[in-house]
């Protein structure tokens, strides 16, 4: 039987930490691709399945569990042709965080964004998904692309 | 300051918090997938593989499973399909889909911690259980779990 509840600024263990509730506050990783070569606007996909916003339906994405907080996003791409272009992380019908990314005719190029817990947040049942934009017809082409949505859950 | 164990019901941490050996009891989300349309049984897929499963690696619990999904077309009439995960074989935790027809259409559920488990060896499932020849497509699901160690 515990102790009662304990608040600190800080916690450090040394050794092992075992919780034998559930962590709130831990970190999830949702992974997209999108393997074909696009010069448009292109929402990835989630294991096979393309995700989508058709103005508002058929959203499709991660069906989240939990509410949280967006945290981060990542993307690894090959750049055939040169052209502005973002990274646009979306909740529901929402684009709730876009990013330029740099344009630069390469391979396996890599880029992170991060921002503060609580910027961006999502509740139980919402969708998340991401998708990536050629900033309406830059002329930018990629593919290969492997993107990460880090979320906290509350 | 190092002090000892000390077990307490609740812990709040106003700020960082540093696990410097193994953190027991954190959340981990499997990730399926299907395209469809299918009108039986069907497993869903791990990345690109069908019928296949996630080994956990560690003991834990099952705690919830979210789908995305288009319901294309209506077949017998009957109890309505479930999306189940499945673990090493037996249905453990189950979410009920509906007969009307539409496109991302979401279901999810979760339960307790303890529920449903599994050791670090069983392979965890997510199934879609459609015996009335429903047609679904567009499956995108995540199965979440609490690992012990």
């Amino acid at each position: 039987m515990g102790n009662g509840k304990k608040t600190y600024k800080e916690v450090i263990t040394t050794g092992d930490y075992e919780n034998q509730g559930i962590i709130n506050g831990s970190t999830q990783e949702l992974q997209y691709q999108w393997v074909d070569s696009t010069a448009g606007y292109v929402y990835m996909k989630c294991g096979e399945v393309q995700s989508s916003n058709n103005h508002g339906t058929d959203i499709r994405g991660y069906l989240m569990l939990y509410s949280g907080s967006i945290v981060s996003k990542s993307i690894c791409y090959d750049q055939t042709i040169a052209g502005s272009h973002s990274l646009i992380v979306w909740v529901n019908n929402s684009a709730v965080w876009s990013t330029a990314l740099t344009d630069n005719v390469a391979t396996g190029v890599t880029e992170e964004f991060t921002q503060a817990r609580g910027a961006d947040t999502f509740s139980a049942g919402d969708i998340i998904y991401i998708a990536h934009s050629d900033d309406a017809g830059s002329g930018n082409t990629v593919d290969q692309m492997f993107a990460k949505v880090e979320i906290i859950i509350d | 300051m190092v002090g000892g164990k000390e077990t307490i019901s609740e812990l709040v941490c106003e700020g960082d918090q540093d696990t410097q050996g193994e953190r027991k009891g954190t959340i981990a989300f499997l990730y399926y997938s299907h395209l469809g349309p299918v009108t039986s049984n069907t497993f869903l897929k791990s990345c690109e593989v069908i019928n296949n499963t996630w080994a956990p690696g560690k003991t834990g619990s099952v705690i919830g499973i979210a789908v995305v999904y288009d319901l294309q077309a209506v077949g017998t009439p009957g109890t309505a399909p479930t999306f189940t995960v499945r673990v090493s074989g037996s249905s453990v935790l189950s979410v009920s889909t509906d007969t009307t027809i539409a496109n991302a259409k979401k279901a999810r559920t979760t339960q307790a911690r303890g529920t449903d488990t599994f050791t670090s060896s069983q392979d965890i499932e997510c199934v879609l259980l459609n015996s009335l020849g429903h047609t679904y497509a567009k499956m995108i699901a995540i199965v979440a779990v609490l690992l012990d160690g």
